[in-house]
């Protein structure tokens, strides 16, 4: 018993030595893997949904450590606008022809973020430090911050994002007051090309913001595809669209004139910032606020809106945005 | 060549039975008006139709749910039903092989690649059909030279060569997305290479009719000569029809009719090559009541699915997966059912 004792003291002892000696330590990922970090982390490629990992990254002022560039089908405006650098870096990965992987192992990361098991299987075969960060659920956000702030030793920064995540919706809901549900406009998100509501995270931020989805229906699936019967059948009295591009599309369609939306003019196109606002993202208090104040503007203002923005991208990205550039991630990405 | 044992109808009946079907079409068109995911009961169907309503706001959408939306989609439905089964209808007699059909000839993928490739140089609508048209049309000539090359009386060469020719033009709309700009263009041809008929309109439906109804009428007319065509190139052209100018013409109707429901519908499988089948089965081989039938069962068998696939659930579930999932196994069974000796 006393050797056993021993034995793991013995161990301890050494696993500081070797953290204090800059060496390298071992932390949990959210898919229960063991990866073996150094101690200072400082080039990191994200893998997958590349715009969504940055924003976790730019939440702690860490646009200098990415060393990939963005697919050009995930490219937007606004992360070059956050990290200007990322122009210059190498692009690891495309719809077409999938990961580079040679091109990863050759940059030689510090750690490689992911968000999906298979790839994260693949880049560990290879010796890369690959963690991967899972959000199902809409909360799932904390934990990933948690562990992405002990990953980055930014611990204070990540509890800072936490209590504001949760201080932001605590602020919505005392605003917001509580809403009978007769009272909750009927809210549909959609991806108006395909006719798909993309993402499950829709059928969260929507009642934290006062509607009701109507494609809620506790599903287990990320998106639901329907037809354009079921969306008149649906009439929603806001809509919301992916791009500029569909709001003309839904506002030159025929079919569409009797919807209530589109009746009153209530037909939005989801904000572009360092992600679609309407997706996962680090911005998604921004989104609640946001979704708030079109869909109870009565109860919400936009210049309430806009300070909020302001302060948010200041305090977590670092970077302070002008009156225009604020409007332009509220008038959404300019479509395809 | 025999395509299946023809039941020894009697004209009478087949005519009977050629009634039914048509009325059964007729029925399932009107109950399709009143089927789907926004809640319209028959008598307010009947009243919107007959223009009788009271005017109110309800009256309005009931208005465009049923002129707007679901009779145009059943109009596409129906349109792409019955041209893609008279295309494999055409396909199997003049190619004088029943496992011809849009599908396995590589028409499909051809009209694919053709709209896919209009679709990259941001070509106008009426170019993507053209373009759809002649891409299919080279997909077919290029499977018939093929086969026609391989010295072989076999009828599943053609159909492997077909195969060769639809995996080539799969490769290539590959091709056309990958250097396609994957933020603007990719993303039209993704989804429309996909093909649903969610979003059917009325240019959808008038797009699907012209070249089935034309084509169509083309096909009707000549059904006596194409007739001839199953007994073989030399007893064709001794009962004197000119051989090549008929297949020539057929192949052109048919890919028209085919490269007209990708251009609505995407790439809907298997209907080109059942539905033709189970025509010649129930109404036997006269000419002009079997392509009647093979037409009125098309258009049933995929208004039916259609009707399927937007009113079961909120989810709207693809057209050409429906088609594939009764398709496969029921033509698989019909294979089994008509033993192999035909097949050589």
């Amino acid at each position: 018993m006393s050797s056993q004792l021993a034995r793991i003291l013995c161990i301890a002892l050494a696993l500081l030595a070797s953290v204090a000696a800059g060496e390298c330590r071992t932390i949990v990922d959210m898919d229960g893997r063991s990866v073996t970090l150094p101690e200072k982390v400082a080039r990191i490629v994200t893998v997958g949904p590349v715009p969504v990992l940055n924003g976790f990254l730019f939440a702690f002022g860490r646009q200098q450590s990415i060393v990939n560039g963005l697919p050009r089908e995930l490219a937007r405006k606004y992360q070059f606008i956050f990290a200007p650098d990322l122009a210059k870096k190498p692009i690891l990965q495309s719809s077409s022809s999938g990961l580079a992987v040679e091109d990863i192992v050759g940059l030689r990361p510090d750690l490689v973020l992911t968000m999906d098991r298979s790839a994260t299987d693949r880049l560990s075969a290879l010796g890369l430090p690959a963690v991967l960060l899972n959000w199902r659920e809409p909360e799932d956000i904390k934990a990933l911050m948690t562990l992405l702030g002990a990953i980055l030793d930014e611990k204070k920064a990540a509890e800072d994002y936490v209590r504001y995540f949760d201080e932001a919706l605590a602020r919505i809901r005392t605003t917001l007051g509580s809403v009978d549900e007769s009272r909750r406009p009927r809210v549909l998100y959609v991806n108006y090309r395909r006719l798909t509501q993309p993402h499950r995270i829709a059928e969260w931020w929507i009642p934290h913001a006062g509607g009701r989805s109507v494609t809620s229906d506790g599903r287990s699936e990320e998106s639901v595809t329907f037809s354009l019967e079921q969306l008149i059948a649906w009439n929603p009295e806001v809509l919301i669209v992916a791009d500029r591009g569909e709001a003309e599309l839904v506002a030159a369609e025929p079919r569409l004139r009797d919807v209530s939306a589109v009746r009153s003019g209530r037909v939005h196109v989801a904000p572009a910032g360092a992600h679609l606002w309407a997706n996962r993202t680090i911005e998604q208090p921004l989104t609640v606020l946001w979704a708030a104040s079109i869909i109870h503007p009565e109860k919400f203002s936009g210049t309430m809106l806009e300070s909020e923005m302001s302060a948010f991208y200041e305090r977590f990205f670092h970077v302070s945005l002008s009156k225009e550039q604020i409007d332009e991630i509220l008038a959404g990405s300019a479509g395809r | 060549m025999r395509f299946w044992r023809a039941p020894p109808a009697a004209d009478g009946e087949g005519r009977g039975l050629l009634l039914v079907s048509a009325l059964a079409l007729g029925a399932l068109i009107l109950a399709s008006l009143a089927l789907g995911r926004y809640p319209l009961s028959l008598g307010a169907v009947v009243e919107t139709l007959i223009g009788r309503g009271n005017g109110s706001e309800s009256d309005a959408t009931a208005q465009t749910i049923i002129f707007m939306v679901r009779l145009p989609r059943i109009a596409t439905a129906v349109m792409v039903g019955a041209g893609l089964s008279i295309a494999g209808a055409a396909y199997q007699t003049v190619f004088r092989n029943p496992m011809a059909s849009p599908s396995l000839l590589g028409v499909s993928a051809g009209a694919g690649f053709g709209a896919s490739l209009a679709l990259l140089l941001h070509l106008p609508t009426i170019a993507v059909e053209a373009a759809a048209f002649v891409g299919g049309l080279a997909a077919v000539g290029a499977s018939y030279l093929a086969a026609s090359r391989v010295k072989s009386q076999s009828l599943i060469t053609l159909v492997l060569c077909g195969m060769v020719m639809s995996a080539l033009f799969q490769a290539l709309i590959s091709l056309v997305k990958y250097v396609a700009d994957p933020v603007d263009t990719l993303a039209t041809i993704t989804f429309w290479l996909m093909g649903s008929l969610a979003k059917a309109n009325g240019a959808d439906a008038a797009t699907a009719a012209a070249p089935v109804v034309l084509g169509g009428a083309v096909l009707f007319a000549l059904r006596w000569r194409i007739s001839l065509l199953a007994l073989g190139d030399h007893e064709a052209a001794a009962l004197g029809a000119d051989v090549v100018r008929l297949r020539i013409i057929v192949i052109l109707c048919a890919t028209a009719m085919t490269a007209a429901t990708v251009c609505v519908a995407g790439i809907v499988g298997w209907v080109g090559l059942l539905v033709p089948h189970i025509a010649r089965m129930l109404f036997g081989m006269e000419p002009g009541r079997v392509m009647v039938a093979t037409a009125t069962l098309g258009a049933l068998f995929v208004l039916g699915v259609d009707d399927v696939a937007r009113s079961a659930s909120i989810i709207e579930i693809p057209l050409g997966v429906m088609t594939a999932v009764i398709g496969a196994p029921f033509f698989l069974f019909l294979v089994i059912r008509a033993r192999s000796e035909q097949w050589s």
